[in-house]
């Protein structure tokens, strides 16, 4: 059976942990192990807090969250309606940033394509950004 | 998420406390930035027994930390990842310019 759920929250970083604490705590009806409930709170943080860091650099925005479970896989989108990125391709590059602050490590995409089994984005300049993400749960039993 | 302090004779431990996110980056940049101020010549160990999460943005903090320590000729070293983090660490591929240690 198909479950869902959404969270609307403002881009305020302290929302980080409260949005990667949710997905994972909805993802636990699936039964996964605790590797799999990490992997999906690391990638729901890094795709949360690119929506706060890129997406609304200088005012606070809203952020939606939607996730599913079906079929033993968990679905989660991540949304904006911020900046929005012009290169995708550049954005998902191993150690890319474009934050002028240099702790960005600019591994935040790919910390999502590895923690998760699929990745997409979808995004242009203006019209803010959607990172959709699936994980299969339990692939070993 | 707070940062506790060590001293051994050969190095000084900073044992970090919590989850290192985005939100927290910036204090324990600041906790991490002041430590390295105060020492020359410093073996830096971060004791990441009590961190309970950590993402990217910790290892941009890491990495910027460690660039500081190393250009006043200290060394970084870390200790006691919990898997989660280890992941972080091996898909960033840190270990190659920071030791593991046990």
């Amino acid at each position: 059976m198909k479950n869902t759920m959404e969270l609307k929250l403002p881009s305020l970083s302290v929302n980080e942990g409260f949005a990667r604490s949710v997905v994972g705590a909805f993802a636990t009806q699936l039964d996964p192990t605790l590797e799999e409930i990490a992997d999906i709170k690391t990638a729901v943080s890094e795709a949360v807090t690119n929506a706060i860091v890129h997406a609304y650099p200088d005012n606070l925005g809203e952020i939606r969250i939607f996730a599913s479970l079906e079929n033993r896989s968990i679905y989660v989108v991540i949304q904006d309606t911020g900046v929005g990125i012009s290169d995708i391709e550049q954005a998902r590059q191993p150690f890319f940033s474009t934050a002028k602050d240099e702790s960005r490590s600019g591994m935040g995409f790919t910390v999502m394509e590895t923690f998760m089994d699929e990745v997409s984005v979808i995004s242009a300049p203006g019209m803010g950004t959607t990172v959709k993400m699936k994980k299969k749960i339990g692939i070993a039993g | 998420m707070h940062i506790r302090v060590t001293q051994q004779s050969d190095s000084t431990t900073a044992h970090l406390f919590g989850e290192l996110d985005h939100h927290s980056a910036d204090q324990v940049k600041e906790d991490l930035d002041n430590l390295i101020r105060r020492f020359n010549d410093i073996n830096l160990i971060l004791d990441l027994k009590n961190l309970s999460f950590m993402d990217s943005s910790g290892l941009g903090v890491i990495l910027g930390r460690y660039k500081k320590l190393k250009a006043k000729g200290g060394r970084m070293y870390i200790k006691n990842a919990n898997p989660q983090i280890e992941k972080v660490f091996v898909v960033s591929g840190i270990y190659q310019i920071i030791k593991k240690i046990k």
